[in-house]
């Protein structure tokens, strides 16, 4: 075994005693211990630190760098992936809504507000953060902008591929862990939940107690009405979502977890007039719609007395514009090869026979490499072509295909177009329009 | 390859994990040496990168093991479909994200890898050398061969995958540009 597995084999088996080893062995955290302090100081003192700190958080936090975007974001365009804000979308005006939610937060300082921004490519992204005057940020704390205490501001061009979806959805989602810097889980940063258990080597701070939090939010669309959820101690509560939208946000401190988590997203999405909602990992117990006169509930755990269960209703939201694929197209493929390392890039070119106007249908490329034991039996791969297409252009796109020694065989392949469900999966269920084959010598 | 199935330790998989649980920390490192060629020879088809598989291959049995402490797998004998269901999350993950995640390596708090341009070698040569179907094939009964193909190994995107993905800040690079490209020189003119 080299060094780097030896080495990294033994940084587990130290992670795996510092997970399992007995809880008497387990180093004690201290957190929160209180002091035998007279009850009625104990209360006059913990006014005045909450006043302090609530004062502190929203009148005095200064302002630092916005945020910047990260990960294939970068690179965004108009009409590529989930494309940019449309024109407009920099201020809390056009396409850039900031909703008017003002969710307090658990531990006090900026409340927490939300954010809906239409794309260049018709995806509705949500945004989430803390409020100040007016704008939506993250706090430079938890790690984040090197601690330095200040408020910095979500632009709206910031967007988040994993919180975008089609304006045609029901979209649930849910932040567990979250700092309470606001910032969702990624590159960014990331500390120790309070009370877990930090392995000898660590060097990662502790959050501060009782900073994270457990965030859920999402777009219900135009016929929701209100959400149910459960709060820490078991006990229900229900606030309405706004109008139009259908959006809520509710933040809640993070219940005790058995293991450390660095902050996780879970999201799911339906379209809009399917029943009953199957969301995943959500403090949401049951979400309640109307239709004309007709009122239904959904959810886990329907509210017991409450209304009839909402299978069967339709809402009246029409089929997205061009979400039906016209059988029958079909356009040749031109292919070259040119010999690559382990194997070979095919450049393929065909003309569009169909636009694509935004990311609600996509082209895609799929190969079927021979399925011998020489070759590896790779199974069907596939390339989807997230970006705006006009009818009648040409697609040029390289594909590798992998060659194997002693792997010979045909590899063929297909040019497919659909509709996308989601942000960026590309074409589900499409049709095919061309096709393509390629002798491996 | 090696009998992954049994290596220097006789125990199955799955009671290596179970030791695991119980506090024996060097069951877990068992594992790791007879299941890293499987993950690396899977993560390194779909990448043809070395670097970005060692970094995923990292983080998958990271992963692994924060998995195994909340919630410890209903495995008898072999760990390869949850370990392979695990790097390929690993892997989607980290194509939405446009980099390979480093989280759960944070969170159990290992420390940056430092890969030699012999590690490279390695893994490259290991490429040649394994066939993972066959490995597969040969270890796994039909019924769960059949379903960790369906649901892990017939993927799509990997395409996109391969050339989006960059390596994790946690990767230290050490090694010599120059080799690198006379050794993949040297394989190109020898396939």
């Amino acid at each position: 075994m080299s060094d780097f597995h030896s080495d990294y084999k033994q940084q587990l088996i130290t992670a795996a005693g510092g997970l399992f080893e007995e809880p008497a062995a387990r180093p004690e955290l201290r957190i929160g211990r209180s002091r035998h302090v007279p009850l009625l100081a104990a209360i006059m003192l913990a006014v005045l630190v909450l006043a302090a700190a609530a004062f502190a958080a929203t009148q005095i936090i200064g302002v630092g760098t916005p945020v910047r975007s990260s990960g294939v974001q970068r690179h965004a365009t108009p009409s590529t992936g989930v494309g940019v804000p449309v024109q407009g979308a920099h201020s809390s005006h056009g396409s850039a809504r900031l909703l008017g939610i003002s969710v307090p937060d658990p531990a006090g300082g900026l409340p927490w507000g939300m954010r809906i921004v239409r794309t260049t490519r018709g995806l509705q992204c949500v945004q989430i953060g803390r409020l100040l005057g007016g704008r939506l940020g993250v706090l430079g704390q938890d790690g984040l902008f090197d601690d330095d205490g200040l408020f910095h501001e979500l632009p709206a061009a910031v967007l988040d591929q994993d919180t975008c979806d089609q304006p045609t959805h029901f979209t649930v989602y849910d932040a567990r862990a979250l700092a309470a810097s606001a910032m969702l889980p990624g590159p960014h940063v990331w500390c120790w939940y309070p009370g877990s258990v930090r392995p000898e080597r660590a060097h990662q701070p502790f959050c501060p107690a009782r900073d994270e939090r457990d965030v859920a939010f999402g777009v219900l669309g135009p016929h929701a009405v209100s959400v149910t959820y459960r709060v820490p101690g078991g006990a229900l509560r229900t606030v309405p979502v706004t109008s139009g939208y259908g959006a809520y946000l509710i933040v809640l401190r993070q219940p005790p977890l058995s293991q450390p988590l660095n902050g996780s997203l879970s999201s799911s999405s339906f379209p809009l007039d399917r029943f009953p909602l199957e969301y995943q990992a959500s403090v949401l117990t049951s979400i309640r719609f109307r239709f004309g006169d007709h009122v239904c509930q959904t959810g886990d755990e329907p509210l017991p007395g409450g209304p009839s269960d909402c299978v069967g209703s339709r809402s009246s939201a029409p089929p997205p514009a061009g979400s039906r694929v016209a059988p029958g197209l079909h356009t040749p493929v031109t292919l070259k090869a040119h010999k690559a390392p382990h194997g070979y890039d095919l450049d393929l070119a065909f003309a569009a026979p169909v636009a694509v106007r935004n990311a609600n249908t996509a082209y895609a490329v799929e190969q079927f490499p021979p399925q011998t034991r020489s070759c590896g039996e790779l199974g069907t791969s596939g390339l989807p072509i997230e970006r705006d297409v006009a009818r009648g252009q040409i697609i040029h796109v390289t594909l590798f295909v992998e060659q194997r020694p002693g792997c010979h065989g045909v590899v063929r392949g297909r040019i497919i177009f659909g509709r996308q469900p989601d942000a960026s999966t590309g074409p589900v269920g499409g049709e095919t329009i061309g096709r393509f084959s390629f002798a491996l010598p | 390859m090696d009998d992954v199935t049994l290596g220097a330790d006789a125990s199955t998989d799955g009671e290596l994990l179970e030791r695991t649980c119980a506090g024996e920390r060097e069951a877990f490192g068992v594992l790791y040496e007879r299941r890293h060629e499987l993950v690396l020879a899977f993560l390194l088809k779909r990448t043809r990168d070395p670097e970005v598989a060692m970094d995923l291959m990292a983080e998958t049995f990271a992963a692994a093991l924060i998995a195994l402490a909340d919630r410890p797998p209903a495995i008898a004998g072999s760990a390869a479909p949850w370990l392979l269901t695990i790097a390929r999350n690993a892997l989607i993950d980290s194509y939405r994200r446009g980099r390979v995640e480093s989280a759960a390596r944070r969170q159990l708090a290992l420390e940056p890898m430092r890969i030699s341009d012999s590690d490279i070698e390695q893994v490259l040569h290991l490429a040649a050398e394994t066939d993972l179907l066959l490995s597969l094939t040969e270890e796994l009964p039909a019924d769960q061969f059949d379903a960790l193909r369906a649901r892990v190994l017939d993927e799509r995107d990997y395409e996109e995958i391969a050339q989006q993905l960059e390596c994790s800040a946690a990767v230290v690079r050490k090694r010599v540009s120059r080799a690198i490209a006379t050794l993949r020189a040297a394989k190109e003119t020898s396939t």
